[in-house]
């Protein structure tokens, strides 16, 4: 029953946040860090089990593993920037929660940029001149 | 576990009860400060309407006086009874350092104590009542003092005491 | 499941805020201040090997 672990792991940290948060914010954004920390490290393992299986997957399809792994790293870097800003914006700092995606969007639009420049080779062979 | 549980309340008894004394030290202070104000205007009084000699006044006072300040002219009295010879001020040197031992004064309260013996018993009456007046003046403003900062500080060192205790507890385990 | 570092911070944190009020209560602000200070920065030491730890997971899954 890993998600009930998990969902009263997330009850009581919301308790103690919401206590702690009267009182001194800091803790509050120091507390929420550690959850979300610890969540993800919970679920690490079915990740990698996720992605292992999708890429065996794209292997036998004889998909460029290239494009996959490209993917795979914009999904990191959303995933680092999503768990930043949201810090950021609970503890009432939107400005800094939106510099912190524009950077992830900047970062994913240079990773994207080879697959685009691919993509648009394809079509370009593919339309009648 | 209970090795766990047993080292916590080790730690938080611990702490809490140094706590609890520093706060009892707080308000030990400001009673014995008004109790030594008390016994100076008893010992003016023997003095000046009784016209008693300076030793049976101090062992009166030291009669209606409650420890740890009646170690004071307990001592004194003492001193100036068991040599005859000795002086009004080394008497009250005797007395003031019997009460330094009792941590309950500070340095501050025994200084105007001690100042007070250097013109012991070497002027006339009316000298050693204004002396007195006066030594009970600077105490008043210390006991006001002293009750100040019991009723600041008094919950303070007695929750925190635990607190720390806790917080010690907390991240060592 | 890592939950003790949960109940660390959060136990930490509640006794810094209880000992927060005691002290403003005695009149003693600065002293409040500084033990904010000196609590956040304990708790950050013990959550800096926890996201050290996060970070690298997520390079290893993610490939970054």
């Amino acid at each position: 029953m890993e998600i009930a672990q998990i969902v009263g792991l997330g009850l009581v940290a919301t308790v103690f946040l919401l206590i702690i948060r009267q009182e001194k914010p800091v803790l509050a954004v120091v507390l929420s860090l550690a959850f979300a920390a610890v969540i993800f490290l919970f679920v690490a393992d079915k990740i990698s089990t996720i992605v292992g299986v999708i890429t065996e997957l794209s292997h036998r399809a004889e998909v460029n593993y290239f494009f996959l792994g490209t993917v795979l790293k914009i999904l990191g870097i959303a995933y680092l920037a999503e768990f930043g800003a949201a810090i950021c914006r609970d503890s009432g700092e939107g400005a800094v929660a939106k510099k912190v995606e524009f950077g992830a969007k900047i970062i994913i639009a240079v990773l994207a940029l080879p697959i685009m420049i691919a993509i648009l080779e394809s079509l370009m062979e593919i339309m009648p001149r | 576990m209970l090795l766990k549980i047993l080292g916590v309340s080790f730690i938080v008894s611990a702490t809490g009860w140094m706590g609890l004394q520093k706060a009892s030290q707080l308000s030990r202070r400001t009673r014995a400060i008004r109790q030594l104000r008390m016994d100076l205007e008893f010992l003016e009084q023997e003095i000046s309407y009784a016209r008693n000699p300076l030793g049976q006044a101090l062992r009166k006072t030291a009669r209606v006086s409650a420890q740890p300040v009646s170690a004071l002219f307990e001592n004194a009295g003492r001193v100036l009874q068991e040599n005859p010879h000795s002086t009004a001020r080394e008497a009250w040197e005797e007395g003031v350092r019997c009460l330094t031992g009792s941590d309950v004064l500070t340095q501050d309260d025994l200084a105007i104590i001690r100042l007070m013996g250097e013109r012991m018993g070497i002027s006339d009456v009316s000298d050693q009542v204004r002396m007195l007046r006066q030594a009970g003046a600077e105490l008043k403003v210390q006991e006001e003092k002293s009750r100040q900062q019991e009723e600041s500080e008094k919950k303070l060192w007695s929750y925190g005491g635990f607190l720390v205790g806790l917080m010690i507890s907390i991240l060592m385990i | 499941m890592n939950t003790e570092i949960i109940f660390t911070i959060a136990g930490i944190g509640i006794l810094i805020s209880i000992l927060g009020i005691v002290l403003k209560q005695a009149q003693k602000e600065e002293q409040a201040q500084m033990l904010t200070l000196a609590g956040v920065v304990v708790v950050l030491i013990l959550v800096v090997q926890l996201l050290s730890q996060l970070f690298t997971v997520v390079r290893t899954v993610f490939n970054l």
